[in-house]
């Protein structure tokens, strides 16, 4: 694969990746070899980090390293979760929409338009309303951010379609009898494949954020433990302007890493595949 | 001989601007008609509306008005969902003047040359798929186990240009739209590959319909030459009529041009 070896010798690439899988590997692994719980009470509230309790204790009494790590394995399940529900249909939608054309493709450009407008903040606040606080996990969440993040790049999916369809290879398909859903799924999905993982990692990152955002102003996370649920408990109990730095600084911390790295995962993809295939 | 396509006062009127709409005329009330297992040229300079006729033709872009009839049916009203069109590309197909731009990066050339059996209602076993691929291949003198595998950019113009040419001998259809086929390939290869269509009609009455603007190779190959200027057709006649009696203006200066060299080679 002389793809994947050209992408290694980008040092933005190969550095986004590693912290990426860093801090996924910290998500997966870390729980189950430091193995204490994040929701037991372990010493007295706002132990300054020690040997014993690496980052310290919180203002339940908690260890915070053990809410930490089970807090990034859950931003990154939201943010898998948002993500995956948010490029399916983006992608299923907009290259619907180009192919198909006509009623097709106005009816799903009215129903993004409506999704762009709704933000995920509205909608958590009606469900938040409606729903028992124990009902709002890492699925609903993480449903809620997807369902709301689709919007865009159903139309960005869409307009990269449009002009590949403008290509002589696509008239050449029709000419052997290509399907349209063939022709999404051979012609068009290969081509814009980097743009698909490009726009992948963006909503990720964007997810992550968001679940931090909602449950910050406090209409999201109540069950799991997230690193928005870190944060949002931090600041309930005013720990910033307290100086216990130790149980913001560090969820804080990951969080702008997992940006970060994701971010320089996608703007190198972009930068590296959009002049090749012209879909810049 | 029967008439194999009818075309009566195609057009095709293209919009573009946004704000000042402009018109482009690019195929003006063209008529003509097509017999089974003719060899008919269409020269033109370039602008003249050539490949916009091939396009409607191959049922790949809406004629603004007019008619086109393939083998009696009304090829924009007569054929309807996928069996029809399969159908008519299975009986109607053509080679396309760009070779860069029609092949999809993505794909091997083995993918672009299975694609056309879509269009076959025989089902085919992987054997006989690729023994039928290959033998495609080597009629236009490539060698399968170095193409098949390879990308398309992995490929010169002319190659692709051939590769192209072996897919309508895949195919096979009764109707070829043969847009420039041979411009990237080498004049020692081109006349071969250029008596292979000949082959094709010999073999099952393929009728071939060439666009070039090179009016010594319409000469070479053409039953009937029709000359395209400015979206109409001002000029149709057997070569000999064509370069030996002239009637228009605009004919006369595509036939100055003509090398003197190839005119001699091929009289
Ligand atoms: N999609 C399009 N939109 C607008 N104008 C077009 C379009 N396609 C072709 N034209 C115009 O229509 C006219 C005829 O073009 P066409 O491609 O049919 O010519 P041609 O005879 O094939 O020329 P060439 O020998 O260069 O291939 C030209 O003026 C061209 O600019
Ligand atoms: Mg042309």
């Amino acid at each position: 694969m002389s793809i994947l070896t050209d992408l290694f010798r980008i040092p933005k690439f190969v550095a986004g990746l590693a912290i990426f899988l860093t801090i996924v590997a910290l998500g997966l692994v870390g729980p189950l070899i430091y193995r204490v719980s994040p929701t037991d009470i372990v010493g007295p509230r706002y132990t300054p980090p020690s040997p014993s309790h690496p980052l310290g204790i919180d203002a339940l009494g908690r260890d915070v390293l053990a809410q930490l790590l089970y807090g990034i394995r859950g931003s990154l399940l939201v943010g898998a979760v948002a993500a995956g529900i948010a490029l399916g249909l983006s992608l299923f939608l907009g290259t619907i929409a180009a192919v198909f054309g006509g009623l097709v493709d106005k009816v799903i450009m009215v129903i993004s338009e409506v999704f762009i407008i709704i933000p995920s903040l509205l909608l958590m606040m009606v469900l938040a309303a409606y729903l028992s606080p124990g009902a709002r996990n890492i699925w609903l969440v993480g449903f809620v951010i997807g369902i709301t993040s689709w919007g865009g790049w159903a139309r960005g999916f869409r307009s990269r379609t449009m002009s590949i369809l403008q290509s002589e290879f696509i008239k050449m398909a029709i000419l052997s009898g290509a399907s349209r859903v063939s022709i999404i799924l051979r012609d068009i999905v290969p081509i814009i494949s980097p743009y698909i993982l490009a726009s992948f990692a963006m909503l990720f990152t964007s997810a992550i954020t968001a679940e931090v955002g909602l449950t910050i102003v406090g209409v999201g996370m109540t069950k799991d433990i997230t690193l928005g649920l870190i944060l949002y408990i931090a600041q309930l109990y005013a720990n910033i302007t307290q100086g216990i730095w130790w149980t913001v600084v560090p969820p804080t911390l990951v969080m702008i890493l997992i940006y970060l790295s994701l971010y320089l995962v996608a703007i190198s993809l972009d930068e590296y595949f959009s002049p090749k295939l012209g879909t810049a | 001989m029967s008439t194999i396509l009818e075309v009566k006062n195609l057009a095709k009127i293209y919009e573009i601007g946004y704000i000042r709409k402009r018109q482009i005329v690019a195929v003006d009330k063209v008529s003509f008609s097509v017999k089974k297992g003719e060899i008919i040229s269409l020269v033109g300079e370039s602008g003249s509306g050539k490949t916009t006729t091939a396009r409607m033709i191959l049922r790949l872009i809406k004629p603004t008005s007019g008619v086109i009839k393939f083998m009696g049916r009304d090829i924009w009203r007569d054929l309807r969902g996928g069996s029809d069109l399969r159908w008519y590309w299975r009986n109607v197909n053509g080679v396309f003047q760009d070779p860069f731009s029609s092949f999809n990066p993505t794909h091997r050339i083995r993918d672009f040359m299975y694609r056309a059996f879509n269009l076959f209602n025989e089902k085919l076993d992987r054997d006989t798929k690729e023994r039928l691929v290959r033998e495609a291949l080597q009629m236009v003198g490539l060698i399968p186990d170095e193409v098949l595998n390879r990308r398309p950019f992995e490929l010169s113009g002319g190659m692709r240009q051939r590769v192209m040419i072996a897919r309508i001998f895949l195919i096979r259809p009764m109707l070829v739209i043969a847009d420039e086929p041979t411009s990237m390939i080498d004049a020692t290869l081109r006349l071969g590959i250029l008596r292979l269509f000949s082959k094709l009609r010999e073999e099952i009455g393929t009728t071939i319909m060439f666009i070039t603007h090179d009016m010594g190779l319409a000469y070479y190959i053409s039953d009937r030459i029709m000359v395209m200027y400015r979206g109409k057709i001002i000029e149709e006649g057997t070569p000999d009529e064509i370069v030996n009696n002239p009637k228009h203006e605009y004919t006369r200066n595509l036939l100055d041009s003509i090398p003197k060299l190839y005119t001699s080679w091929f009289k």
